[in-house]
């Protein structure tokens, strides 16, 4: 962060994911500031301003908004899974992973027959879609 | 392999050592048996039986038609991808071929998608129960 923008006794995450407080320039040294931590690095110590990515409170509200993301997924996993098992597709194995970026992904694992049964299905559908369209326009 | 069924001057698949052609078969004291390998600085080795699995033409057999199977998983997956866009619905299937715990692939799916298929296999359960009149029409 922009040491400008940095507020004396405020909690910020730095880019390793840590809680710390900052406590004040650090004039010995150019671009850095002094923060102590909240359960580790408890003592007083020095680190690029840069280091500090943004508040305490938008690490929070970031880490929720993974959660609630990752929640989502797994819940629409656990419908497809059930649709899929009623549909005559059972055994459906998905997972939710993060890449290095941080981003959320979700896979599906597909047996042959699996992947076979779900491309019929889309290509009935893709067909279905073009007749209808084509009885509307019709109509 | 057992011993006995060692023949003299036969091509055989080893674990161990890959294809390897008997020279005789009956195992020394030490229960190897003389084999030529196709390394050429080995062309005279004792080895162990049991790594010996199968006759080479057998294992020939079974590496064509494993490479028959991966190749219409291949298909599988580029018909897979083919119907995802056709329905206009993100993401694809990895060209990257799994074999476990089954042969198939891994999709990469964003939200949307997921909640498609799910969307798929619900209306496919539906039109298991009984046509609607639309599907009579549309055939």
């Amino acid at each position: 962060m922009n040491p400008d923008d940095l507020v004396i006794g405020r909690w910020y995450c730095d880019t390793t994911g840590r809680r710390l407080q900052y406590l004040g320039p650090d004039n010995s040294r150019d671009g850095h500031v002094r923060v102590q931590g909240a359960t580790t690095y408890r003592s007083e110590h020095a680190l690029p301003a840069t280091h500090l990515k943004h508040t305490w409170a938008d690490e929070l509200r970031r880490r929720a908004a993974v959660k609630a993301a990752h929640d989502r997924r797994m819940s629409l996993i656990a419908r497809l899974q059930l649709a899929g098992r009623a549909a005559g597709l059972p055994g459906l194995t998905a997972r939710v992973y993060h890449d290095r970026a941080g981003d959320q992904h979700t896979s599906l694992d597909l047996g042959d027959e699996q992947l076979l049964v779900l491309t019929e299905l889309l290509e009935d559908q893709a067909l279905r879609a073009s007749r209808t369209s084509a009885l509307t326009e019709l109509v | 392999m057992h011993t006995a069924d060692l023949v003299k001057g036969r091509w055989y698949w080893s674990r161990l050592y890959q294809k390897v052609r008997v020279i005789d078969p009956d195992p020394g004291p030490d229960g190897l048996v003389l084999v030529m390998t196709t390394r050429r600085t080995c062309t005279g080795k004792r080895i162990d039986p049991e790594t010996i699995t199968s006759t080479f033409a057998d294992h020939d057999r079974a590496r064509k038609a494993a490479s028959d199977r991966d190749a219409r998983t291949a298909l599988l997956i580029e018909r897979f991808n083919e119907a995802l866009s056709a329905n206009g619905m993100a993401g694809e299937a990895s060209g990257h071929i799994i074999r476990h715990p089954y042969r198939g692939a891994t999709a990469t799916l964003p939200e949307e998608t997921l909640q498609a298929l799910t969307d798929l296999l619900h209306a496919q359960q539906s039109r298991r129960h009984g046509p609607t009149a639309l599907d009579d029409l549309i055939g």
